[in-house]
């Protein structure tokens, strides 16, 4: 076995393989065996892993761009809403 | 769907104090907590208590607005709300239990949204049936998968990037950038990333919501980052 066929059996799978199964690696939706190459694709190879950590820094700008914290209910939306429960209530 | 998120910033800035606590605390909990939390509550509704119907409608009601906003224009987003709100007080003794409160009553929305948004010709996100439609190249393009020595499937060159986010807190201009390349994904690819990593829902939730398989949900989920991550990259390689 020649030096690029250990590197092709260190990686397990291909980087464009690892690619395709980042999210289902970061979402635990991996079978064992699929988890398994996974772990060692990462390990042997930088590129895959600086691909993942941007993945992960995108799921954090994009929360971190999220939704307010607070919001107004407008009050006249809720109290005819308020006066629709009450009487659907009471029938 | 920016100017919906523009929206409710600028709302939220004269009305301190109201709760919101759609996303980001719920999906944290256990499901069984949540659904013992449901099912007090639900209680409470069926007794007609309107204090808990007021907790009912600020716990939900801007996540409401927001997922509104994906399918209408923000200005017809209060009617599909209010419409939602109808069909959850008509129907609080219909509700059995089997899923949580939360997707009980986004799922509503989602279905009068959807029929409102066809009514108005507007293209309706529709997560079903977006795997089959959408065509995919890949995660990366080919050309950048070609080693010179491992050869096609792997790195020519690390993907880095000039500048790293880190920690660091995001900026206007990042915001802005990921807002924007939010709106330029496929409908469906929008409707789930919104969903899953904006406003902080579980997958399973997802999946529930939109009507979809868990593996159609991750699908899109992987392809909307990807856009995304590839939106940054450009900018700080820029």
């Amino acid at each position: 076995m020649d030096d690029l066929d250990a590197t092709r059996q260190a990686l397990a799978i291909s980087c464009a393989d690892a690619l395709e199964l980042m999210t289902d690696h970061l979402e635990g939706a991996l079978s064992g065996a699929d988890a398994s190459r996974m772990r060692a694709h990462l390990e042997s190879c930088q590129a895959c892993s600086l691909f993942l950590d941007q993945l992960r820094a995108t799921i954090k700008l994009v929360h971190d761009a999220g939704p307010p914290q607070e919001f107004a209910v407008n009050p006249r939306r809720l109290e005819s809403l308020i006066e629709l429960f009450r009487s659907e209530r009471d029938n | 769907m920016t100017e919906c998120i523009q929206t409710a910033r600028t709302l939220q800035a004269g009305s301190p104090g109201l709760g919101w606590c759609v996303s980001r605390t719920v999906p944290n909990m256990d499901c069984d907590a949540v659904k013992a939390t449901d099912s007090e509550l639900l209680e409470q509704l069926r007794q007609a208590d309107e204090t808990a119907f007021r907790e009912l409608v600020d716990r939900f009601d801007p996540g409401l607005r927001r997922m509104a906003c994906l399918y209408v224009d923000p200005s017809v987003a209060d009617d599909v709300v209010q419409d939602t709100w109808i069909v959850v007080i008509r129907g609080i003794d219909r509700f059995e239990g089997r899923s949580t409160l939360r997707t009980w009553v986004f799922g509503i929305l989602v279905n009068i949204a959807r029929r409102r948004a066809q009514r108005e010709g507007r293209t309706v996100p529709f997560a079903a049936l977006a795997s089959v439609d959408d065509a995919w190249a890949g995660t990366v393009e080919l050309a950048r998968l070609r080693h010179p020595e491992l050869g096609e499937g792997y790195w020519a060159a690390p993907p880095t990037w000039a500048r790293d986010p880190a920690d660091a807190a995001i900026t206007a201009e990042e915001r802005a950038l990921v807002l924007g390349a939010i709106e330029r994904l496929t409908p469906a690819q929008r409707e789930v990333i919104t969903l899953r990593d904006l406003e902080g829902w579980s997958g399973p939730e997802v999946s529930e919501v939109l009507g979809i398989s868990n593996v159609n949900q991750r699908t899109l989920l992987h392809r909307a980052r990807v856009a995304l991550r590839q939106a940054l990259e450009g900018y700080f390689n820029g």
